[in-house]
């Protein structure tokens, strides 16, 4: 019902909003991409070490493990929004900038590597111990291991579930908007929304649909063709 | 040849500490094959762990080669571990890996050259009669395909002692004799010291040269497989070879007859029932060649009490026990450790 009303004749021209949405798309994509990478970089060797050091691990570190899963749970339960206005300073300091989308990058990388993290190690955890022991029994170092057995058997799962953390990023990107980060989020929240310009929003919201379709059937594609 | 001396494995640590291996002295010799058996949570398993190396014992240490290889870094122990192939339970392969691939897995570890690893793999593979599932993933390969790429995975750094956890476990009688019959060529192959860990007591007759048995985390008895089968009085020797369930006697004493010496005469019943003046009555029998040994029983029923009976087969070289009403239904535990 609300978004109905949100949704009046009034607006903008189609060739008005095309013109908007372009730049506003180019600015999402970017977030995405940049944001998508770190957290892979970052969130990747984060998942091996929080899933190895835990007790069914390769090196069990019960003090390590414990410490990194309390840092990523307490960045987990931080709704975005607020973890976005908490950390401007922070983001001011590391990107000189709180404002678009270099402003964006260091809230939505805070929020999206824990989240990466869990989801890798999730897949991590599938890898079964008998495969690892024969790693191990085939002479390998444990971060041979790692290398050659853990990873590689994870990956149709660990593909899965960044695709799930990709969508996620897309959503975060969405919310950024909200606070000048700027992006197809941005331009749903101030000009369809504030404005009530119907089109606008209608475009906006199509447009991270496909994004999110898009992510969503490229992931799953890949997963497929990797498990045998 | 592989040796432990005095290994002990704890886990957990005060009141939840749990012995699960204790003073365990065990001298397995080139070229030989023995069989570790017992019920589980007997500690076979973890002392196949502590023997390839996948785990530090709490205490006591592993030889290879009359060379202490326990207790070292995990790099060093990584190349320890080379001396010796381990053969899983069920399928270990790597499921995104080809069966070619999965047989390389130990070479790419030990960072031999990129082109003698396919090579090396493609014979292995030819040596287990697999040359046609080369390029096949594990989940195209039957449960005997599988562990025959197991093996051949195992032999890949040319280890001098092969570990079998329950490798034969699961599978179909003809692939179990057929894996069997495998391991049994690369021994004379090779010189392969091979250690099997196994509940299954037929495996262990076809196969073992030694048996050890283990119970409660201590080794129980041990033996030659011959030996202890001929032996009336060692347990483990009965659990090689538990009678069946046999037809009832008609009112008659019934007995078990075990062949406790190479030398029984073929015609005993023959002879037993001249003798005794009475008729033997055949009722059921298992007897197997193990070692170039005649060993088994033979069921029979026959009316005489078990003094006079035993008076006539002892010298023979028989050892002839009543059978109570049912028995032949007890068992070695049938589930792996």
């Amino acid at each position: 019902m609300i978004a109905l009303g949100m949704l009046p004749m009034a607006g903008r021209t189609w060739p008005e909003i095309f013109d908007l949405l372009v730049p506003a798309l180019w600015q999402t994509l970017q977030m995405v991409g940049i944001v998508f990478v770190i957290s892979l970089v970052i969130g990747l060797p984060l998942a091996v070490i929080v899933h190895n050091t835990s007790p069914s691990g390769l090196f069990p570190r019960a003090a390590v493990h414990r410490t990194l899963s309390v840092i990523i749970n307490i960045l987990r339960s931080i709704p975005f929004l607020i973890l976005m206005a908490a950390v401007i300073p922070f983001s001011r300091f590391i990107m000189g900038t709180a404002l678009g989308v270099a402003g964006a990058i260091v809230p939505l990388s805070l929020a999206s590597i824990p989240l990466f993290a869990r989801l890798i190690e999730t897949s991590l955890r599938e890898v079964h111990t008998p495969l690892l022991d024969a790693g191990l029994a085939a002479s390998g170092t444990r971060w041979q291991v790692i290398r050659r057995v853990q990873l590689p058997e994870a990956l149709p799962g660990i593909v899965g579930n960044v695709t799930i953390a990709t969508v996620g990023i897309v959503e975060f990107t969405a919310v950024a908007g909200a606070v000048g980060a700027g992006g197809l989020g941005y331009l749903a929240l101030s000009y369809g929304y504030s404005r009530f310009d119907g089109n606008m929003m209608l475009a906006c919201v199509v447009v991270l649909v496909v994004i999110a379709q898009i992510t969503q059937f490229s992931g799953d594609r890949l997963s497929r063709a990797l498990a045998k | 040849m592989i040796e432990t001396r005095s290994l002990s494995q704890v886990f957990g640590v005060g009141e939840h500490a749990h012995q699960v291996l204790t003073d365990i002295n065990l001298f397995v010799e080139r070229a030989s094959i023995t069989a570790i058996v017992g019920p589980s949570g007997a500690g076979k398993s973890t002392l196949a762990r502590c023997m390839n190396l996948l785990q530090q014992p709490t205490s006591g240490e592993v030889l290879l080669d009359g060379v202490v290889a326990s207790g070292l870094s995990d790099r060093a122990t990584a190349r320890q571990r080379r001396a010796i192939g381990t053969i899983f339970q069920g399928s270990s392969l790597l499921r995104r890996r080809t069966a070619l691939q999965n047989v390389m897995l130990p070479m790419q570890m030990a960072g031999v050259p990129a082109a003698v690893q396919r090579e090396r793999a493609a014979a292995l593979l030819d040596r287990v009669h697999l040359t046609a599932r080369a390029n096949a993933y594990p989940a195209q390969l039957s449960g005997g395909q599988q562990q025959r790429v197991g093996i051949a995975r195992a032999l890949a750094l040319e280890p001098h002692i092969l570990l079998a956890d329950e490798a034969t476990t699961g599978l179909d009688p003809n692939t179990r004799s057929s894996i069997l019959d495998l391991l049994r060529e690369l021994r004379a192959e090779m010189g392969l010291t091979i250690v099997m860990i196994t509940h299954e007591m037929d495996v262990v007759r076809e196969i073992a040269d030694h048996v050890v048995m283990m119970a409660q985390g201590q080794i129980i008895e041990r033996g030659g497989t011959g030996d202890l089968l001929l032996n009336p009085d060692s347990s483990l020797g009965r659990e090689l070879f538990v009678p069946r369930q046999v037809g009832a006697s008609a009112g008659i004493p019934s007995y078990t007859v075990r062949y406790a010496s190479s030398n029984v005469p073929s015609d005993w019943m023959a002879r037993l029932a001249e003798r005794a003046g009475l008729p033997v009555s055949f009722q059921g029998a298992s007897v197997e060649e193990v070692d170039g040994r005649t060993v088994g029983y033979v069921v029979i029923g026959i009316d005489l009490t078990l003094e006079p009976l035993r008076a006539v087969l002892d010298p023979l070289g028989l050892r002839a026990e009543p059978r109570a009403p049912h028995e032949g239904t007890t068992h070695v535990d049938g589930s792996a450790a």
